[in-house]
């Protein structure tokens, strides 16, 4: 599973550092980072949640 | 209920929030997903789905004409040009723009409200709960919204906007009149209200004038500090921000009031969340489900869009109910019970969603988990010493009054307060 963030569409909620603070990150202009593109198999339903909660609608994920 | 939903939608009287609202949305979902208000010409919007959709394409559903229900009835009522001059000409409100302007005047402000730039006032905020709770006796009959949920946002906007604290009884007034101008009927109403904001004003420009010359580690000296196209910040865009945030205070006051309110009702849930912190997130984001602050926003259709088997019109205008959306079956099962480990926590309509969620739904989450970490660790429980009031207000939600007291731990036998 790869993860990414529009950053045209993040609002830098953080919603993504609380769901999987494993994966994303926010920078100091408050947007998202994304720590792991490659999704390990541990975290792929922190992912998943992730991409659900956004409120931007701002993650896309691309199942493996 | 078998009257007609025209006799029960009555979306412009306070009153319709107290206690029938949610069994008309229940009808809402089922005869008219977008229903057609007719006084004031607007389709209100009922499912999450809907409300999810409105909020991330701004590109069909535009904020710059008009955003509450009380602007658009002003509008029609022909009193809309007496609000003019509460309007800074350039002052460009971010709330009040679209994609991509929107996006450049919300990063002059996303960037002194990250989490990081945020975590550096938590030990202030720390300091400030405890302060306001030392001032309550416990078992003592005391009003929450003006002892605690009034007061925490205003030392909050203080200590980020670098404003002495000295000025806070000032600013309480300032944020009652900013409310006041979102809920008057009549251009006669707005004279009083109208001079504290003047008074607001001139505060704000004397503070710029000071950050200017000795700037400090505050979001107006930020602002100060940051550039719009390739210039300074103009004054008014600073001005207008500042006094949002300010404003804002009211809905942060609105929702802490809300957590004690519920926290009042439900003595079970309280037991659960004492006994496990990590579920203290999670009835936050209950209280704000159950309570939105905000009930809605309005947004104007750019194009026409099939909306809930409802064909809108460009130029047509819909209002996104948050309070329904946030109690619609189909996304929160057992939408009325209050249930701080519910799994879809995160999922409701409070904050809004897409390019206008809420600039300051992180501060508002950080006040209301410092405070209420604070209070719960000091409090078994929270109960009703009286009957509270309801704020009377179409667009904002919350108590007006909420009479309680805080019940102490119960110390076990032998055990004295020093040593607990």
């Amino acid at each position: 599973m790869r993860i990414s963030v529009d950053t045209d569409r993040c609002v830098g909620s953080a919603y993504c550092q609380r769901v999987a603070p494993e994966l994303f990150d926010l920078g100091d202009d408050g947007f998202a980072v994304v720590l792991e593109a490659e999704v390990p198999n541990g975290s792929v339903d922190a992912a998943r949640e992730a991409g659900a909660t956004c409120p931007a609608m701002a993650i896309a994920i691309e199942e493996a | 209920m078998t009257a007609p939903l025209t006799d029960l939608v009555l979306v412009e009287d306070p009153r319709f929030y107290d206690d029938r609202q949610f069994a008309v949305y229940d009808r809402m979902r089922a005869e008219a997903l977008a229903y057609h208000y007719e006084p004031l010409d607007v389709f209100l919007l009922t499912r999450m789905d809907d409300v999810r959709y409105v909020s991330t394409h701004p590109e069909l559903f535009s904020n710059t004409s008009g955003l509450t229900l009380n602007q658009l009835r002003m509008a029609r009522d022909g009193a809309i040009t007496a609000f003019e001059r509460f309007n800074e000409p350039d002052g460009e409100l971010v709330i009040t723009k679209d994609p991509p302007r929107q996006r450049t005047l919300r990063s002059l402000m996303s960037q002194n409200l990250t989490p990081r730039y945020l975590s550096g006032f938590s030990q202030a905020l720390d300091g400030f709960c405890r302060d306001l709770l030392d001032q309550v006796k416990d078992g003592e009959p005391v009003d929450f919204v003006d002892a605690v949920a009034a007061q925490l946002p205003l030392y909050v906007a203080a200590a980020l906007l670098g404003v002495d604290s000295v000025d806070i009884p000032r600013m309480k007034s300032w944020v009652a009149a900013l409310e006041d101008l979102t809920r008057i009927t009549s251009a006669a109403d707005l004279e009083e209200p109208g001079q504290r904001f003047d008074e607001l004003k001139a505060f704000l420009r004397d503070q710029l004038a000071r950050k200017r010359q000795r700037p400090g580690n505050d979001i107006m000296s930020s602002f100060l500090a940051s550039t719009l196209d390739r210039a300074p910040v103009p004054d008014a865009v600073v001005l207008a921000h500042v006094a949002t945030l300010m404003s804002n205070g009211g809905t942060t006051r609105l929702l802490l009031a809300s957590i004690a309110g519920l926290l009042a009702e439900n003595p079970s849930q309280v037991e659960l969340v004492r006994a496990d912190p990590g579920l203290l997130d999670g009835m936050i984001e209950e209280c704000l489900r159950l309570m939105p602050p905000a009930r809605g926003f309005v947004r104007t259709l750019t194009a026409d869009v099939e909306l809930g088997g409802t064909r809108i019109r460009a130029g047509q205008r819909v209002y996104l109910l948050y309070p329904a959306a946030n109690r619609d079956p189909g996304h929160f099962p057992r939408p009325d019970s209050f249930d701080p480990a519910r799994p879809q926590g995160y999922g409701h309509a409070s904050f809004g969603f897409g390019a206008h969620f809420c600039l300051g739904a992180g501060l508002a989450r950080m006040e209301a988990k410092a405070l209420f970490a604070e209070l719960l660790s000091r409090y078994s429980s929270i109960s009703l010493a009286g009957v509270p009031t309801r704020y009377q207000h179409v667009q904002l939600n919350g108590w007006e009054t909420l009479p309680v007291t805080f019940n102490p731990v119960k110390l076990a036998r032998g055990q004295s307060k020093e040593d607990s």
